[in-house]
């Protein structure tokens, strides 16, 4: 055999040998399992559809979710239940509805070597910290802008359980958009909301307070809520609660959860501001309403 | 290393004639192989291609069918309700729940609800059992209104939340409204009311939820009016986290369609579903088909790349076997041209072969001419010997001195000089500076001065004449042609001639020929000594002992095989030899 002849099929040897440990390499990975990501999600009260969007993900991203479900989402509670989900060694936790600031203390004095996923809290500061919020200022303003449209005058209660904590900045950007309509806006309590010298103008900080005002309000009031509750459902179709400003918790869900893989992933997805929606009696049943607030399974 | 010395010296793709085969024979190899591989690929790949897609759409073809299915049950109930219980049956009298009931226990899986409303909207009837709720305005409904706007047909609607009837419990279904106008009989009375069959929604979504098309594909239905019925990403486009592109499907001809949005290429199957208008379309991304993997490519590559080393393993055998015998046969050649005296390769295909044995007879030509040029060579130096021999014969030269000096004694002194004068002139012509070819009147007159020795040797024996045209003696002949043929003709004819013995020497031109004739009036020869004359050689007892076997052979080595020497003799009369010589000037031809 010539040198010509050894040269080409040394080189193509070499290619083939080349070929085979990348078709080898090609094969040992596609026999390889598809991942699995075991992703906790910890829950308070009345997040139905949260979980629904977070399960819907799930079997598109393909993670196995573990629900942890808080009766009383105290602070505590909440830090709690994330340590145990750590160290049950899961890749990573979506909190629902955290105290952002306890939330916050916790990261701050604890390495969390998992991605954690807030949803429908205030945005959290951390290295590995995805936040999936509602606009408040939006919702604020869509509520804020519903009254007006309803012929709001005077002066309005912005109810909330704690006063002013955790209003999420709402109140200022509330205030904005009804003095634009000459109507002024106080911080009060649901026990300050029910009293017979109480406007007729009260927006509830959240669906708690708006089902205490539904119950104990004056029935001349006008009820406003920020955020929806199924309880809350038949108030507003019989126009007892006048709007609701909500987000797609469906959506807040599947986001949180595909943010959750992305990270475990090594991706660094963005904070996302979900978009809010004005729930009124006659709009319950028509989408897009009727699919945020009655997803589809 | 040693690669780079090759390439230096240009000889790593060497046009030696096994390079060029095989480097030729690789090249078709590879393209012959890079095409093959190339015309399979497209081939399988489409094959694979139109393989998936024809069950892409006998799975979208199913879901379409299982829908349809799904329709017809649903419209049978609809007609069972409408035909075997309400009609003709006096609601006033005859109450409808009870069979009512029986009908929605065959179908619970599907149904939830069959309710039977009055023109006015008013509810008749329900199983399971419910109220409408307050407020609700049935009247208002869409499904109501089109049932009643057009009696003949049966409508569905897009999936809503059923909020038509009071619910104890907190929970919602989606529903599908069924509605069809219905013939309500009281008494005598008939008039138009409504049956509504409200279809559980996770009848159609889980017919659709279980079809999974390959690439993360899926199959979504949309009504007349592109409406979305089910998709499995509903929710998300409701709120636009997800954008269905091909929305437009609706208004699409059934088959295989192509869609490219935002960078991304999908191909969409488009399925009408019968009498409702609606449309079932399937969407499969295009990216990583099956056959466009790496996998599939590095696989096919590995495949092409060992047929391509099998080829050139292939075709190294083939142009070894093709040029090893052209090799063969050049080393053979080349041994032949250092001088070995080898024999030339014969072997391998037909034409190499016969190349071969064209080589060897060429060379067997060649050694042959060599051998019979050295031959003649070798016969020339030896007649030119002989004729330098001739030229001193010194047994002549002692008997014609002796003459001279027995003349000299005699007092013959006239004889003496005469005989003297001959000789000197023999030995001019003889010795004639060397020259091979002299004129015939050099040649005549040398054979003369012979003569002339020769007559006074023998006493007068014979006589001769030489009669040759003053127009042939300026010809070129050989020297001493004639002399020998004359000394011959004296020794063997003239010895026994008593004084009439006589030699004629005759020349003649013929076109181009020159013809000498030495005639005697000898005593002859049989012919079987003539014919031995010419072919062996004869010993020769006297004279110079030149035969006439080496005239003949100088004539042909001068002038030619076709020329030489003949001889005609007949017993007692006397002998002819004839020279047969070109008929050239002494100028031509004439050599030293």
């Amino acid at each position: 055999m010539r040198t010509t002849e050894r040269i080409i099929l040394c080189c193509i040897l070499v290619l083939l040998i080349a070929v085979a440990a990348l078709y080898t390499a090609a094969s040992l990975g596609s026999d390889r399992p598809v991942p699995v990501y075991r992703v906790s999600v910890i829950l308070g009260e009345n997040a139905d559809n949260l979980e629904k969007g977070v399960n819907s993900a799930a079997l598109a991203c393909n993670a196995d979710v573990h629900s942890v479900q808080i009766t009383n989402s105290t602070p505590e509670a909440q830090t709690a239940a994330l340590t145990r989900e750590l160290q049950a060694g899961a890749d990573a936790v979506i909190l629902v509805r955290c105290d952002a600031a306890a939330l916050s203390a916790y990261l701050d004095s604890h390495t969390v070597p998992v991605p954690i996923v807030s949803a429908e809290a205030p945005p959290i500061r951390g290295r590995n910290v995805t936040n999936i919020s509602g606009d408040s200022a939006a919702l604020a303003r869509l509520l804020g802008e519903s009254v007006l449209a309803d012929g709001g005058k005077g002066s309005a209660l912005l109810v909330s359980e704690d006063g002013d904590v955790a209003l999420d900045g709402r109140e200022e950007v509330l205030a904005e958009a009804l003095s634009a309509g000459g109507v002024s806006l106080t911080v009060a309590t649901p026990w300050d909301a029910i009293s017979p010298d109480a406007p007729g103008l009260l927006i509830a900080a959240d669906p708690g307070v708006a089902e205490q005002l539904v119950a104990a309000a004056p029935a001349a009031a006008r009820i406003y809520c920020f955020g929806y509750d199924p309880s809350l459902r038949s108030a507003c179709e019989n126009r007892r609660i006048a709007a609701l400003a909500v987000i797609s918790e469906f959506d807040a869900g599947y986001l949180a959860l595909q943010s959750a893989v992305e990270r475990i992933a090594g991706d660094r997805p963005a904070d996302a501001l979900l978009l809010g929606y004005l729930v009124r009696g006659d709009n319950l049943y028509e989408p897009p309403v009727s699919t945020i607030l009655f997803p589809i399974e | 290393m040693k690669s780079k010395r090759l390439l230096a010296k240009g000889r790593l793709f060497a046009s030696s004639i096994r390079s060029t085969v095989f480097i030729s024979f690789t090249a078709t190899a590879l393209l012959a192989v890079a095409v093959t591989g190339l015309i399979f690929y497209l081939r399988f790949s489409n094959q694979l291609q139109s393989n998936i897609q024809s069950e892409n759409h006998q799975l979208v073809e199913q879901v379409a069918q299982s829908l349809n299915s799904y329709l017809r049950n649903m419209i049978r109930l609809s007609d069972s309700v409408s035909y075997s219980v309400i009609k003709n049956r006096d609601l006033d009298k005859e109450p409808i729940n009870e069979s009512l009931q029986l009908l929605y226990n065959n179908n619970a899986a599907t149904v939830e609800r069959i309710a039977l409303f009055d023109g006015d909207g008013t509810m008749l009837s329900a199983v399971p059992p419910a109220t409408v709720k307050a407020g609700a305005h049935v009247a208002d409904c869409d499904w109501f209104r089109r049932a009643l706007a057009r009696t003949e047909n049966l409508h569905f609607s897009a999936p809503a939340v059923q909020n038509l009837f009071s619910t104890s419990s907190a929970s919602y279904s989606y529903v599908l409204s069924l509605s069809c106008a219905a013939e309500l009989t009281s008494g005598t009375r008939t008039r138009q009311g409504v049956l509504l069959i409200a279809l559980k929604y996770s009848g159609i979504s889980e017919m659709f939820a279980n079809t999974a098309l390959p690439n993360g594909g899926y199959v979504y239905l949309l009504d007349s009016e592109g409406a979305v019925i089910y998709h499995p990403k509903q929710q998300l486009l409701a709120t636009g986290l997800f954008t269905e592109p091909s929305l437009a499907a609706a208004e699409w001809s059934d088959g295989s369609h192509s869609l490219s949005d935002a960078g991304k290429r999908y191909t969409v199957i488009v399925r009408s579903v019968g009498y409702t208008g609606w449309t079932a379309v399937g969407v499969i991304p295009n990216r990583g088909l099956p056959v466009g993997s790496g996998q599939d490519l590095l696989f096919m590559f590995m495949i092409l790349l060992l047929c391509f080393g099998a080829l050139v393993l292939l075709n190294s055998a083939i142009s070894r076997r093709l040029t090893d015998p052209i090799q063969n046969l050049e080393t053979s050649v080349q041994q032949l041209e250092r001088g070995a005296d080898g024999k030339i390769y014969v072997g391998g295909s037909d034409e190499i072969r016969h190349l071969g044995i064209s080589i060897q007879r060429l060379v067997d030509q060649m050694r042959k001419l060599t051998d019979d040029m050295v031959r003649e060579h070798e016969a020339k130096q030896k007649s030119e010997l002989d004729a330098l021999q001739a030229q001193i014969n010194p047994h002549f030269l002692y008997n014609t001195l002796d003459i001279i000096v027995w003349m000299i004694e005699k007092g013959k002194y006239d004889d003496a000089v005469r005989i003297v004068t001959a000789l000197a002139r023999l030995f001019r012509i003889s010795l004639n500076r060397g020259k091979n070819i002299i004129t015939v009147r050099d040649e005549l007159e040398h054979t003369r001065n012979y003569l002339t020795i020769q007559q006074m040797r023998y006493k007068d024996k014979f006589r001769f004449t030489i009669e040759a045209p003053e127009a042939l003696l300026d010809l070129a002949v050989i020297k001493l042609v004639v002399q020998p043929i004359v000394e011959n003709a004296i020794y063997h004819s003239m010895d026994f001639m008593d004084g009439d013995g006589l030699i004629r020497i005759v020349a003649e031109r013929e076109g181009d020929d020159l013809y000498i004739r030495i005639m005697d009036n000898g005593i002859g020869m049989p012919p079987e000594t003539v014919a031995m004359l010419l072919t062996e050689h004869v010993p020769i007892s006297k004279g110079s002992g030149v035969g006439l076997i080496n005239v003949n052979e100088r004539i042909r080595l001068y002038a030619g095989a076709e020329y030489g020497v003949k001889i005609e003799s007949e017993l007692d009369v006397g002998t002819t030899v004839t020279l047969h010589l070109p008929a050239r000037p002494a100028g031509e031809g004439a050599t030293t």
